[in-house]
């Protein structure tokens, strides 16, 4: 055994007099944090590290032998440098250096070695404070649905340049080829992927969400020490390049990267006790959470996307502007005619400003990514630099944050009556996400994604499906401008299990839906759309293979606690059985951010009432 | 203390980008975008899944490396300030239009434009600006093309009017 190993098999922790053992520190919390070892019962150290990267172990059984680890660490952290500085372990493995350097104090003293890549990342030291970056969810990519969570490191001092240039910290699903959809997602739930960190510059993933995506961002910056943030960042140095597997539902990107914070002793914003980890509920403990008797959370900073941005100008424009900037929108009116010319410099300023906007929202994502432009976005851009600079103020208008939301899992009892099927008690559990009664900040407003929603029907001590959404999706836009390329476009799917129709009892049938239409937000809180769909289903009960139908929705939300939806579908069958309607309506009254109150309708000859409280959790 | 590093900040299996070029006064040095072979390295085709949000694996930060690798003088800050024209230019365009931003504030900051020399750099480069979006052509003019013309424009308004 090498000297080095000798000396340190029982050492002194600092300023204490009882020896404290190897074992005993390779047990310890912060080394597993550190080594990212998870319980795993079938190696006998009960421990198996999230990494499998051979090159983030030094002993060769690493990944499930934390003691073996620790002594290679300190092994390999007193040996001196060689030619290549920055392999040797203090420069790969700085966070376990600070680490081991507080657990042992003055008998753990190691040669202080300069490792240049190391310190390019931290920039001499000048990280002031960390945030973690929560991006809204995106219904335009099944891996985005729940929002996103990054980590940010916020430099000051000479580097200080702007928060663009921060440099941001990314876990996500390592692509390898060119997967279809259905096999990303598939593998992406099963664990067919590596994960792992990167880092890129901020304004990269602030002008992927914000533009291309048109996701809002909302940053929360931790209010933790200087030490705090040094192991946080010496961490993150460590796992980059390192290879994990990628699980969408629990150990995804919110799970590690809370992982990264929690690296430091007392921190703690893992939701526990899930299969899943939504980033909105992780970003809802980081507000809740306290570290050295403080808040953990210091600051939160919202990032509108463009399309918030777009919303806000127009929103704040003078009538005429607003009309002025449509008339332009559609070609009805040119930035040469007198109309325009004729506005005052602000406005004309304005209108152009919203003008931009509008043309990069609209256009779609291909189009923004290759840089092609309506030629109207070339008319404008140029028109404004013929007006003097200058910008006028829009006072943006802040949404509900996403850590004062209500949390995303809902369960339901109640009680149901139908005219064919009689009274019975209802549980309901959706462990995710929103519908359109409940969706609140960082959901698609007045949309809906909800996952695993089981509906079971109580009834003479027996229990009974009564319904199963899988997968439930309504994506609409607000079209607040009512502009071409702002009409609304909205799309819903829908899959699992339901009643064939509302008078038959037992009738239990597969059934796949879809609709295409157009919704439009009226005015605040009035929402109505339109659609045209139909559904496949198993060919049961004499409704044959399916059916084709029509539909509309009115969704009215006067305020955050009260919302009732509307709405009617005509069905008719594929396959001879005769058409019928559809009616709907559903009011939800909220009691604070944990409970509500449902009340359902449903008719198609027979009827359906459904009354319900829900507590969310 | 290590050089400061203008490129993103190199991950352990990454090699450390040279930094030769910085010592020359900004205006003198080579456009990134058609003097290193950047325009084409920047952004390898990816697939669909790869553009969006939290599946993104290093893009642009790998071809970097490659890019930068040679020869010598096209690295540094200038390729910081290319690769960030790139990535961002629409809201350049835009905000050099209204004459203020934070992401124009940041590229003259890349390029050691001190603050108090900003609005002069604006000024010389919102008029220049003002002339290539004017210009026939520029609506179908290519988006890197459109990149590489701005880095042009404002490496020429900063220089001589700030202090590096």
């Amino acid at each position: 055994m090498p000297a080095v190993l000798v000396c340190l098999w029982a050492v002194p922790v600092a300023r204490a007099t009882t020896p404290l053992k190897l074992e005993q520190l390779a047990a310890e919390s912060g080394w597993i944090r550190l080594l990212h070892y998870e319980p795993d019962r079938g190696v006998a150290s009960g421990w198996r590290s999230a990494i499998h990267s051979p090159e983030f172990f030094l002993a060769a059984g690493g990944g499930t032998d934390p003691l073996a680890e620790l002594q290679a660490t300190l092994a390999a952290m007193s040996v001196p440098a060689g030619i290549d500085v920055d392999a040797h372990a203090q420069c790969r493995f700085p966070a376990r250096r600070i680490w081991l350097t507080q657990r042992l104090g003055g008998a753990g003293s190691l040669a202080q070695i300069t490792c240049p890549r190391f310190d390019g990342f931290i920039r001499s030291s000048e990280v002031e404070s960390v945030s973690i970056i929560f991006a809204t969810g995106y219904l335009g990519n099944p891996a985005s649905y729940y929002g996103h969570a990054l980590l940010k490191f916020n430099y000051t001092g000479t580097y200080s340049r702007s928060p663009l240039l921060d440099v941001s910290v990314n876990y996500g699903a390592i692509l390898t080829g060119t997967d279809d959809p259905l096999t990303y997602m598939v593998k992406g739930v099963f664990g067919g992927y590596d994960g792992g960190f990167s880092h890129v510059h901020y304004y990269f993933h602030n002008h992927n969400y914000g533009e291309n995506e048109l996701r809002d961002l909302w940053e929360y910056r931790l209010d933790l020490p200087p030490e705090a943030v040094r192991l946080i960042v010496a961490h993150a140095w460590e796992v980059l390049g390192q290879r994990y597997t990628y699980y969408f539902f629990r150990r995804n990107c919110a799970f590690r990267m809370a992982e990264l914070v929690q690296v430091v002793e007392g921190v703690d914003i893992t939701p526990p006790d899930r299969p899943w980890t939504i980033p909105q509920s992780m970003i809802q403990r980081l507000a809740q959470a306290r570290f050295a008797d403080r808040p953990l959370l210091a600051e939160v900073r919202y990032h509108p996307s463009r399309q918030s941005r777009f919303y806000e100008r127009y929103r704040s424009l003078e009538r005429e502007d607003a009309h002025l900037l449509g008339a332009l929108a559609d070609g009805t009116e040119v930035i040469s005619g007198s109309r325009f010319q004729g506005r005052p410099v602000t406005s004309r300023q304005a209108v152009l400003d919203g003008l931009i906007d509008y043309y990069q929202f609209v256009a779609d994502p291909e189009t923004r990514a290759s840089g092609k432009r309506d030629p109207g976005y070339a008319r404008a851009l140029a028109a404004r630099y013929r007006l003097p600079p200058g910008e006028p103020v829009v006072a943006q208008r802040l949404p509900e944050a996403p850590q004062l939301g209500r949390p995303p899992s809902w369960v339901q009892l109640g009680w149901m009556q139908g005219s064919a099927s009689g009274e019975a008690m209802s549980l309901r559990i959706r462990p995710a996400y929103y519908d359109v009664l409940d969706g609140g900040s960082g959901h698609v407003p007045n949309g809906a994604l909800v996952m695993g929603d089981v509906q079971l029907r109580v009834e003479e001590g027996r229990v009974r499906l009564q319904q199963l959404d899988l997968l439930a999706i309504e994506s609409v836009n607000p079209a607040l401008s009512g502009l071409p390329g702002d009409r609304g476009a909205a799309w819903k799917l829908r899959a699992g299990v339901e009643q064939a129709r509302l008078g038959c009892r037992g009738c239990l049938m597969p059934r796949l839906q879809g609709d295409m239409g157009f919704g439009r937000q009226i005015r605040d809180g009035l929402f109505a759309a339109a659609y045209v769909g139909g559904a496949v289903q198993t060919n049961r009960f004499e409704q044959g293979p399916g059916f084709i139908r029509a539909s509309a929705n009115l969704i009215f939300k006067p305020s955050a606690g009260f919302a009732v939806r509307l709405g009617y579908e005509h069905r008719q069958p594929v396959g001879g059985a005769a058409a019928y309607g559809l009616s709907q309506a559903e009011l939800r009254l909220a009691f604070g951010a944990r409970s509500d109150l449902r009340l359902a309708y449903a008719n198609d000859e027979a009827h359906l009432l459904t009354i319900g409280l829900g507590h969310y959790w | 203390m290590a050089q400061a590093q203008d490129t993103p900040p190199s991950a352990p299996e990454a090699k450390p980008a040279a930094t030769t070029a910085d010592d020359r006064r900004p205006g003198s040095g080579p456009n990134p975008f058609t003097d290193c072979g950047i325009g084409a390295a920047l952004f390898p085709t990816v697939g669909w899944a790869a553009v969006t949000s939290n599946v993104i694996w290093d893009i642009g930060t790998t071809a970097l490396t490659s890019a930068t690798a040679s020869p010598q003088t096209c690295s540094g800050k200038r390729v910081a300030a290319a690769i960030f024209i790139n990535d961002t230019y629409e809201k350049l365009a835009e905000e050099t239009a209204r004459g203020q931003g934070e992401h124009l504030n940041a590229v003259l900051n890349i390029l050691g434009c001190d603050s108090a020399r900003h609005p002069e750099a604006i000024e010389a480069a919102r008029g220049s600006m003002g002339e290539a979006v004017a210009a026939p052509g520029y609506a179908t003019q290519r988006r890197l093309d459109k990149a590489a013309d701005f880095y042009g424009i404002v490496e020429s308004a900063v220089s001589g009017r700030c202090a590096a």
